[in-house]
């Protein structure tokens, strides 16, 4: 691999892998340190990306590992809300505004206090986009573990919709 | 898309039952329509997830001049640690000469080289001479000339010994 294909392939997925080491480590200092840590073990093992069929499943499960081992510090278990939630549309009043911002943070609560195999899960499903199988070759679970933890993930999640949407109504 | 196969679609969606094409088509239509239901809500959170970036502008040049670093380090490593390996190499070299040379061993072998020099021995250098001619000439089937020549010699040597 040289430079120019480590521009090309792999600093564009920059963000996907700060998505996904988040939603591991829940906090954003830490999350970026994991994909600068990713790009460089990719950048040193560049001689090996010839034999890898799927580059972006590769760096995904570097940047998982990377971010395993910062939660399993226990320094660094602290659960933070993400402080950069921005729903603001130009229509909204102040007040939807509120409304907004309230709901939303409300989804990441619930979000954060996942178990973190269904947080992994729901992230590389949901936000991201990837089938149950490509999450069981980044992640290792097998592909019923996946597919069960995406259907927990989205069951607590419906449930508290349901319980938030009920009682903003009233 | 119809609102009974919607809901079909959000069922098999919460169920974890639905594939990838099935939920992009769900969020599609809650972005287009603004319907009052939980989902519209969880699928606005999801979109607004999906844009999450790394906040600093500098991200990326900042890890390629790490790279570069990185790389002008591992090179003056490797030149360094050959170096290394040449001095110890040399230092071996040097150790063997002295070592072999205190306890005799290249005198040894500088006398059994000697000992092969017939030059202070004439009557064996004539022999040895007699020799060679003969191998050279049965090898090359040039006995006759060779043996003139062998004849030539023999007589002038016996002419000097007389």
């Amino acid at each position: 691999m040289t430079l120019e294909t480590f521009k090309r392939d792999i600093l564009p997925l920059k963000d996907k892998l700060f998505r996904y080491a988040k939603s591991i480590v829940s906090n954003v200092e830490l999350a970026e340190d994991v994909v600068q840590e990713t790009m460089l073990k990719v950048w040193e093992k560049r001689e090996l990306a010839h034999t890898i069929n799927n580059i972006e499943a590769w760096c995904m499960t570097v940047a998982r590992n990377f971010a395993l081992a910062k939660y399993r510090s226990k320094a660094n278990q602290v659960n933070e809300l993400d402080p950069r939630i921005d729903p603001i549309e130009k229509a909204d009043t102040p007040a939807e505004i509120l409304e907004k911002e309230d709901i939303l943070n409300k989804i990441d609560t619930i979000v954060l206090k996942l178990p973190l195999k269904q947080k992994e899960v729901f992230q590389l499903r949901d936000i991201e986009g990837y089938s149950y199988q490509e999450i069981a070759d980044i992640t290792s679970y097998q592909l019923s573990d996946v597919k069960v933890s995406v259907y927990r993930a989205r069951k607590t999640l419906k449930e508290n919709l349901e319980r938030i949407y009920a009682y903003e109504r009233y | 898309m119809r609102m009974k196969d919607i809901k079909h679609l959000i069922n098999k969606y919460w169920q974890g039952k639905s594939q990838p094409d099935d939920d992009k088509l769900i969020e599609k239509h809650f972005s287009k329509n603004n319907l009052t239901m939980p989902e519209n809500e969880y699928f606005a959170y999801l979109k607004h997830k999906r844009q999450e970036k790394i906040n600093n502008p500098d991200f990326e040049n900042e890890l390629l001049q790490t790279i570069a670093n990185t790389d002008i380090a591992t090179k003056k490593i490797s030149i360094r640690k050959y170096l290394t390996i040449a001095a110890a190499v040399t230092l071996l070299i040097s150790m063997s000469i002295v070592l072999l040379n205190r306890t005799g061993v290249i005198d040894k072998l500088a006398i059994n080289t000697t000992e092969q020099d017939t030059f202070e021995d004439p009557q064996m250098a004539f022999e040895e001479t007699k020799k060679a001619l003969l191998m050279v000439s049965e090898n090359l089937n040039k006995g006759k000339t060779y043996s003139h020549e062998l004849v030539r010699f023999t007589e002038s040597q016996e002419k000097l010994k007389n």
